[in-house]
């Protein structure tokens, strides 16, 4: 199954604003200028959504995830290339802050990061596909794209590599720093459709408003 | 309420499970509100408990926490005390969750906390908006 022009269309644009509200929200946070990719959003197997990030990271990542439960299941994930971690924090917790101390806030600073700005993406998806999705707390771990692009809850073993899976990857960097960071939105099978039948109303109600 | 509150002795629990965000909540009313008496509470139950005890005038309450969320704290807190300002600082920008914060009568301000979502809580608590 593979995405038809219009849905692919619909999804990048959804996308693309929230992924506009995570970037600006980014900015408050860090006062660095954002900016962000357009949305690549592919329906495929979880082998190729991770090789197409291997493509582009292979470093170890700092990962921040969530996972949103309502109409479908996403597992929401911001990455940061682990050596940025506290160069992140440190613009997060201003330059005042004591050097030692860096470390013991990393963990907590890191997941209000990717609170706000999972959240604001996922906050725009559900406005546009008029629906509501809870939230988890926000998970941060240590890890890389083997791990990041399992399914949630399982191991990364060989019996889910071909499992369906709705990948959407956005980079982004912070400019003056060159950080670059990513965010994926992981469905397995039956949330994809179920997001797909959400989107094919959305369309349907953009095609009478137009 | 006006705007005088700011430079009166008036009491502020943050509550919040992220310390980095309490770091910053607290930092903007320690420089905006030098009167003020500051508490900081990591999550729902927590910050009943503070409330019950010391009894604060405002409070900034996040929404996604461990255990008690923020609206179900808040609910509580108004239970006991009806005249306790309340304003909702959180990253669940969802329509569903400003509905919900509507239908309480509780203001709501989208994180992240920066000086300019934070003096729009501030202006909701003392009540000049």
């Amino acid at each position: 199954m593979a995405l038809s022009e219009l849905e692919q269309d619909a999804l990048t644009e959804i996308f693309n604003i929230g992924v506009g509200v995570a970037a600006a929200a980014l900015y408050a946070m860090t006062s660095e200028h954002v900016p962000v990719s357009v949305p690549v959003v592919e329906l495929t197997s979880q082998r190729r959504a991770k090789q197409h990030f291997l493509d582009r990271e292979q470093r170890q990542l700092c990962a921040i995830r969530q996972t949103y439960v309502g109409e479908f299941t996403t597992d929401a994930v911001l990455m940061f290339p682990q050596e940025s971690r506290l160069h992140l924090v440190r613009m997060m917790v201003g330059d005042d802050f004591p050097e030692a101390s860096l470390e013991e806030v990393a963990q907590d600073a890191m997941g209000e990061l990717g609170n706000i700005m999972l959240n604001a993406v996922i906050s725009n998806l559900a406005s546009s596909l008029c629906m509501r999705l809870e939230g988890s707390l926000p998970v941060v771990s240590l890890t890389d794209a083997n791990a990041v692009f399992s399914r949630p809850g399982r191991d990364a073993g060989a019996d889910d590599d071909e499992a369906p899976v709705l990948a959407l990857v956005i980079d982004f960097e912070l400019s003056a720093q060159r950080v670059g960071g990513y965010l994926a939105f992981l469905l397995d099978d039956d949330s994809s459709q179920n997001l797909l039948h959400r989107l094919a109303t959305h369309i349907g109600n953009e095609a009478r408003i137009n | 309420m006006s705007q005088n509150e700011t430079s009166l002795p008036r009491k502020l629990l943050i509550v919040d499970d992220s310390k980095v965000s309490r770091m910053r909540i607290r930092a903007f009313f320690v420089a905006h509100c030098p009167l003020w008496t500051l508490q900081e509470a990591g999550s729902g139950d927590e910050a009943l408990n503070m409330a019950a005890d010391d009894k604060p005038d405002f409070v900034t309450m996040d929404v996604n926490m461990p255990g008690m969320s923020g609206f179900e704290t808040a609910q509580l807190m108004l239970v006991r005390d009806a005249d306790i300002r309340i304003v909702m600082l959180t990253a669940n920008i969802q329509d569903s969750s400003r509905q919900v914060a509507a239908s309480m009568r509780l203001n709501f301000v989208a994180k992240p906390a920066t000086e300019a979502s934070l003096q729009q809580a501030l202006d909701h608590l003392v009540g000049t908006t």
